[in-house]
């Protein structure tokens, strides 16, 4: 598998038709997997599909030097969520001016920098997140697993495929641990 | 949002950026994939899982690696909007959107990187250039005088500035390195088109009735209707 899907890079540079509408499906997959956590509607998630095969298409792909299927799979991930983030920037950039004047109104109230409350309630929350952290990380390798699958927005069902595992025991064992970290972190004042 | 989840959002973007630019104890992408296939040796796999079980950051590049070679092995069908887009793009279905897409992503690939003012001075050299080309053409250096066509507007050559009133059609970001900039694209009441560079945040919005006082040239047609490219100087609501 390998070796042909980097023989089909080598040839969409070399301008193949063919070798394009091969890397088409592969290239679909890993993009739809590295959006899944900007929540996109499936419209946005084709725009943003279809712009980074556009920049691929536009030279894009002659920048990937690797030369094995995992940094291949980074490459067009990279290159897919850079292209989600441009999207997402440009939407919020281009929001209703009305929505962009309420939040003008609000930027001006905050002249002089954040309020001493939020400003601790800024605080709090990274101390919250360094907490999360290391919850996290004394959690059992497997836990570790499905937490950071959840967390990537795979469903139960996907966990189950890639963990061999039934839908059933990865639902209910990710309901623990995810109970158990709201527990720690509620007892931290986090919650 | 659930103070669980919004903190998990975050942990996982910090997780992600370590995982564009990994630190130095970090694993490499393929070793971290010979570990998702199964080819590494016994003492190498050891050696991957112990690390793994130490390193947050690699653990979460190689669950999302594992999701993305399970994807690969086995890919879906192709959605039509995508199928769509790489027809157009390999000439089988020529539209003008191609050439905006194929534009678009060379602009985000490459412009981006190039400072708002230098695009604009390029346009305004390139303008100017080819305004003294046509001049020098001419046998005394005369210029055409100002047309009185209603379908057509005066070139850049014999008149440099023009105020055009029309409706906007469209705005387009040309951020570029934090200089604002955009691109705003009008349709007067005769039909034709002008798509404008414009410095600074936009003031308009599209359907809203504009006047622009900009340096145009004529790029062609489309749809049988005259598009005209160039500068805005000046761009104001319609009173």
């Amino acid at each position: 598998m390998s070796a042909d899907l980097l023989d089909v890079v080598r040839r969409c540079r070399g301008g193949e038709s063919d070798a394009w509408r091969a890397l088409l499906p592969t290239f679909q997959e890993i993009g739809r997997r590295a959006l899944r956590s900007f929540r996109l509607s499936r419209a946005d998630l084709d725009d943003v599909l279809g712009d980074a095969l556009t920049s691929l298409y536009a030279g894009g792909l002659s920048q990937f030097r690797g030369a094995t299927i995992a940094e291949l799979v980074a490459f067009l991930r990279t290159v897919t969520r850079n292209r989600a983030l441009d999207f997402v920037k440009e939407r919020n950039r281009w929001a209703p001016s009305d929505a962009l004047d309420q939040a003008d109104e609000g930027a001006a109230e905050r002249i002089g920098g954040p309020s001493p409350v939020d400003a601790a309630l800024g605080v709090a929350d990274d101390e919250c997140l360094a907490f999360l952290r290391q919850e996290v990380g004394k959690l059992k390798r497997e836990d570790r697993e499905l937490y950071l699958m959840k967390a990537r927005g795979l469903k139960e069902r996907e966990i189950a495929e890639q963990t061999g595992r039934s839908a059933g025991t990865v639902a209910s064992q990710i309901a623990r641990l995810l109970e158990r970290l709201r527990e720690r972190l509620r007892d931290r004042g986090c919650l | 949002m659930d103070p669980l989840d919004r903190l998990t959002e975050r942990l996982v973007a910090g997780l992600d950026r370590q995982a564009d630019s990994p630190t130095g104890g970090c694993l490499e992408i393929d070793v971290l994939g010979d570990r998702v296939t199964g080819t590494l040796s016994p003492p190498a796999s050891e050696r991957v899982n112990a690390h793994l079980d130490e390193c947050l950051a690699c653990l979460h590049t190689f669950t999302e690696l594992r999701d993305y070679l399970q994807g690969v092995a086995a890919p879906g069908p192709v959605s039509p909007g995508l199928g769509r887009t790489l027809d157009e793009l390999l000439g089988h279905q020529p539209r003008e959107r191609f050439w905006l897409r194929v534009a678009d992503g060379v602009r985000r690939t490459l412009v981006l990187r190039v400072p708002a003012w230098t695009a604009a001075a390029a346009i305004a050299g390139l303008l100017l250039t080819w305004a003294a080309v046509h001049k020098l053409e001419r046998p005394n250096g005369a210029i055409d005088p100002p047309s009185t066509s209603s379908e057509r507007l005066i070139p850049a050559y014999a008149q440099n500035t023009r105020t055009i009133s029309g409706v906007v059609g469209s705005v387009r970001d040309a951020t570029s390195n934090g200089v604002d900039a955009h691109v705003v694209s009008v349709t007067d009441s005769a039909g034709a088109t002008y798509v404008l560079f414009a410095w600074g945040r936009p003031t308009v919005r599209a359907g809203e009735s504009v006047e622009i006082v900009g340096i145009l040239t004529s790029a062609g047609q489309s749809a049988g209707s005259p598009v005209y490219q160039g500068v805005a100087t000046a761009l104001r609501r319609a009173r």
